[in-house]
């Protein structure tokens, strides 16, 4: 094949000699595979860290969130309790409704928050 | 006109866009680098003179080429962030200069090797093109300190782009040191078309495709540096978030 004979090495052997500059350009062409290499990797290995710290932070978010809405929600059944007997119940759940409004944060703990919210529903 | 201006300057706009663009960039510059280097390395004739050290110029051309953009791109990348105040004009000059010591310094590094066989010396102190491009590898090192020790962002992004527009002086005097003071290094090459020499055809549409190939890798590279810089600066934006909520 043109290919094949285009090649100007016959052995292996001669292809790593070089024509007797096997240091030279092989040092070459390695650090030129070092240099694209590095540049490439350190940003990736630099994006799953930044990921991961950026994930940490959204869950300890999440945590705050709903440690707050349990201690709300704690404190509103222990007021509903009280005074469901004497009063008119509309108003105070009413009052419970906007102040889970008010701490819930617009992140997926949304979800376990409704979801707490039924279990104490029903 | 305005608000498409501000949307092009907009991070969320580029994350977007160059999540599209990316994977192509990838394939492109792996394809374009590796035919590039399978051609220098197996197919190169020896130079008449110079043998198959004449190999190293593929790469150190193309390196040397594409390492004058980096303060032209800082420039331009400067003056839009001085004059509009383009949050991502900041973001790309910041790890531009990095990226561009790095080049410099990988220039440095392959023209040395080169100069050890076909000059017998590693280093010549009276050579201007030596020297301009080492003083690039330390401007762009200048840059990249400046930028860490200014505490306050705005003035650190105020401070780099003045010294990248200035710096831009010195890669004119790098472009035409060869033909200026005529000491070691040799002026460009004219194209020739004479086969089995280190200008000859083969030779510079190797390398013509290996400039190509590292302007591919530096733009893939810049662009994921740049990502990172819009998740580290705009993580208390909402699609920021979002995003990392979807990838979890």
């Amino acid at each position: 094949m043109d290919l094949i004979n285009a090649i100007q090495f016959d052995s292996w052997a001669e292809f790593i000699d070089m024509g007797g500059y096997a240091f030279n350009v092989w040092a070459v062409y390695g650090l030129f595979a070092l240099f694209i290499a590095v540049n490439i990797l350190v940003p990736l290995r630099r994006r799953s860290a930044l990921l991961r710290d950026l994930r940490r932070r959204a869950r300890i978010d999440d945590q705050v969130a709903l440690n707050s809405a349990a201690i709300n929600r704690e404190s509103m059944s222990g007021v509903q309790t009280a005074e469901a007997e004497s009063q008119g119940q509309s108003d105070e759940s009413g009052d419970a409704g906007d102040a889970r409004e008010v701490i819930q944060p617009a992140s997926q703990s949304a979800s376990d928050l409704r979801r707490s919210q039924q279990g104490e529903n029903s | 006109m305005w608000l498409w201006f501000a949307k092009l300057g907009s991070p969320k706009w580029f994350y977007e866009l160059s999540s599209k663009w990316l994977p192509w960039l990838v394939v492109a510059t792996v394809l374009v680098i590796g035919t590039a280097t399978v051609w220098a390395l197996l197919f190169l004739p020896p130079d008449y003179q110079q043998g198959y050290t004449s190999r190293i110029l593929v790469v150190h051309v193309a390196v040397a080429g594409t390492s004058l953009a980096f303060f032209p791109l800082m420039a331009v990348a400067g003056t839009i962030t001085l004059v509009w105040k383009m949050k991502l004009a900041d973001m790309v000059a910041k790890n531009a200069a990095a990226l561009g010591a790095w080049f410099s310094f990988i220039t440095l590094a392959t023209g040395s090797i080169w100069g050890s066989v076909s000059w017998g010396t590693w280093w010549e102190w009276s050579d201007s093109r030596l020297v301009s491009m080492l003083f690039q590898f330390f401007l762009l090192l200048g840059v990249v300190s400046l930028r860490s020790a200014l505490e306050d962002s705005d003035k650190a992004a105020k401070a780099c782009a003045l010294l990248s527009i200035v710096g831009c002086i010195n890669v004119v005097i790098i472009k035409y040191s060869v033909e200026w003071w005529n000491t070691l290094h040799q002026p460009a090459s004219p194209v020739s078309l004479q086969t089995g020499s280190a200008n000859g055809p083969e030779f510079w549409i190797a390398t013509a495709l290996m400039i190509l190939g590292v302007y591919l890798f530096l733009s893939v590279s810049l662009i994921l540096s740049t990502r990172n810089e819009i998740l580290q600066r705009e993580r208390r934006a909402l699609w920021v978030q979002e995003l990392v909520a979807a990838e979890r």
